[in-house]
């Protein structure tokens, strides 16, 4: 009977000292599949050019036409055809007559808008560079739909990382420029403000709960307090897009209210929980005879709070804060109701501002080619951002447990 | 206990006979999908019923994820038809077929308490440059403008900055949402703000100024007076078409297809 149970024990044991190993394997694979995921996108752009060939796309011209390209004659318009550098002789003969043009594609030189070179532009044509490393020859038909259009593509070179975080110009779409230094400052500027103003209402409030309240007054703070933690997140921004982003329009007479005020406000507010919180945890965990201690030395009570109490409890307050500092770091939803996300260095705290956070979630779903990748590179200097709160926190906890 | 357990057995059997009755109709019903532009999506909508009320055996599947979505969707050949509601970049377009079913306006808006009833173009695209910075500049209040755009690489800002020819042009204090309700929900709160959405998406909640004179309708972009206009492209590729696929496609540029666009607030190719 004795060694069934033990053998049941022994069981017992293996089963769940395995769970145990398969669960943290499963946290760690799936922390590092993403991870890898975002950093094999995100940097992409910085060591190698965006496709590895120039193309040319022939677009609406008919199956009549007759296109050569290097004297090679093309019949299938459909797909990309792949260039090399140098020069390219494309002829065509079409109802209208032969036209034969000199395309030069020189893709290494430094000068996008010396790219590609087309020697002459024929009658009723018209070429288009607007967008970077494209160029576009539109040659006119009779209407707007005949429109034959010659395309030549050049790959974007490698992008320098001193560019993407310095650079002050956020234009994906057609100047390809990738500087995502007002995003930087907007979030550090934003969360800063959020600190500034939530971390003193938060550590007063959480030291009130802890320490001052009336019992029935702390049965009732803690539990709202907590509930204000779970709001979603994008509830606390439409009450900032309607009620705060008005408000400030009308107290500055400003043309439009979203601003980095408005966004500071809301992440000063969203972040109080988790400062409230922590702070009153770890007040209600220092020893009550090191009150008692400081009361019989004839400190009085607001002395004991901030000289014993307060100083015992440091490392949980400043993990509070640190925590809220994440929390203010990567709110997205109701950042992007309120800041105006837009992608400028802000000149004051009354300027519409844009987040890396919102970055991403504006437009990650519209982005293609390089300009996604990039919004994956902004997720790993979020990722950075984060690594480095932690060490603080680690850091912090350390020195506060020296004392 | 058993009661319970009555109740569950009976509610399997009774799924499971209703499941045999479906597979003993006719024909198996074949699957035509979709995914891209969420404007292009708002007419999906509508074509879907009335298509599949045509063709019972074929079956329409949209999901709307972003124009960029789905033309890499059409590309890769995950799904029959990819939607797009802007015109395709260069270097998307190898490989790949495009037919444009409809064309959407986009309205340029303004607060309804806003006095401004008529703006040109050049005044429009000034003012996205951040040249025209006040509504008294262009016949209104003594007001400053706030700027409201799309994200960049939305179809609807893409198609509208190449329309005013302000590509990345635009000042960089303006304002940005993404969708159409952002935009709509700003413009109806701040008397000061200007802004632009899809032809389909007007409502009380805010007022369409008239460019170059000619108001923001159907009858307007029909008859060109109104030049803020694009296409909603359907991208596909002609050699893996299926019949069913083929089927859809010769439908939808059908009279009857596009008595559905016109129906939903948009503008037919015919």
């Amino acid at each position: 009977m004795q060694s069934t149970n033990h053998k049941r024990k022994a069981i017992v044991e293996w089963i769940w000292k395995h769970l145990f190993l398969i669960m943290a394997t499963v946290s760690i694979i799936s922390v590092l599949t993403i991870g890898f995921f975002v950093i094999s996108n995100g940097v992409k752009p910085f060591i190698g050019s965006s496709s590895n060939e120039t193309i040319i796309y022939l677009e609406k011209f008919k199956a009549t036409d007759q296109v050569k390209l290097d004297g090679e004659l093309i019949t299938d318009f459909k797909n990309a055809i792949g260039l090399e550098d140098g020069v390219h002789t494309l002829t065509y003969i079409t109802s209208d007559g032969i036209e034969e043009i000199d395309i030069t594609v020189d893709s290494k030189n430094e000068d996008p808008s010396q790219t590609v070179i087309f020697s002459d532009e024929p009658e009723n044509s018209s070429l288009d560079e607007t967008v970077k490393y494209t160029s576009v020859l539109t040659i006119e038909g009779k209407t707007s739909v005949l429109d034959r259009k010659i395309s030549v593509v050049v790959p974007e070179p490698a992008y320098s990382i001193v560019d993407f975080l310095f650079g002050s110009e956020w234009k994906p779409t057609s100047q390809k420029l990738y500087g995502i230094l007002p995003m930087i400052i907007g979030t550090l500027g934003v969360t800063a403000g959020a600190l500034v103003l939530g971390v003193p209402i938060g550590i007063l409030t959480g030291v009130y709960i802890a320490e001052l309240a009336p019992k029935r007054v702390a049965q009732v703070l803690r539990p709202a307090v907590e509930l204000l933690a779970g709001i979603p997140s994008v509830v606390f921004g439409f009450f900032g897009l309607t009620v705060i982003v008005p408000m400030i329009q009308q107290l500055f007479g400003l043309a439009s209210g979203t601003s980095m005020l408005a966004a500071i406000i809301i992440l000063g507010v969203m972040i109080l929980p988790t400062v409230i919180s922590m702070t009153a945890t770890s007040l209600r965990a220092v020893p009550n005879y090191y009150r008692e201690g400081s009361l019989a030395l004839g400190a009085t009570k607001i002395q004991t709070i901030f000289s014993v109490t307060m100083r015992a409890a440091r490392s949980g307050i400043l993990t509070g804060v640190v925590l809220g500092i994440g929390r203010a770091v990567g709110e997205t939803m109701a950042v992007i109701l309120v800041a105006g996300n837009s992608p400028q260095v802000p000149d004051s705290i009354l300027s519409s501002v844009r987040t890396l956070t919102s970055s991403i979630a504006l437009e990650m779903s519209y982005a293609s080619g390089r300009h996604s990748e990039m919004l994956y590179a902004i997720g790993i200097v979020l990722f950075l951002f984060i690594v480095v709160l932690n060490v603080v926190i680690m850091r912090l906890n350390k020195k506060a447990g020296d004392h | 206990m058993k009661k319970i357990m009555g109740i569950l057995a009976m509610a399997v059997l009774s799924v499971g006979l209703v499941a045999c009755g479906g597979s003993s109709d006719s024909a198996e019903p074949t699957t035509v999908t979709f995914s891209g532009s969420s404007s292009v999506n708002i007419l999906m909508e509508d074509m879907e019923p009335a298509f599949e009320e045509a063709n019972e055996t074929i079956d329409l599947k949209v999901s709307a994820s972003g124009s960029s979505d789905g033309i890499k969707a059409a590309q890769e050949g995950t799904v029959d038809f990819g939607m797009s509601s802007r015109d395709l970049k260069a270097e998307e377009k190898s490989g790949v077929n495009e037919e444009t079913i409809a064309l959407d306006g986009i309205a340029v808006v303004v607060n309804p308490n806003n006095p401004v009833q008529d703006l040109t173009l050049e005044q429009i695209a000034s003012i996205y440059r951040g040249e025209i910075t006040n509504w008294n500049e262009v016949g209104g209040e003594d007001l400053p403008i706030s700027v409201v755009a799309r994200e960049s690489a939305s179809g609807t800002r893409g198609a509208f900055e190449e329309i005013l020819g302000i590509k990345d042009e635009m000042t960089t204090s303006a304002t940005e949402f993404n969708g159409t309700g952002g935009v709509k929900s700003e413009i109806a709160q701040n008397p000061n703000a200007i802004g632009y959405i899809s032809l389909g998406g007007l409502d009380d909640t805010v007022k369409s100024v008239s460019v170059d004179g000619a108001e923001a309708t159907v009858e307007a972009i029909q008859a060109g007076e109104y030049a803020i206009a694009r296409p909603f492209i359907l991208i596909y590729q002609e050699d893996t078409l299926t019949d069913s696929a083929k089927t859809f496609l010769d439908w939808a540029l059908s009279t009857e297809g596009q008595e559905i666009v016109a129906e939903a607030g948009f503008i037919s190719v015919n």
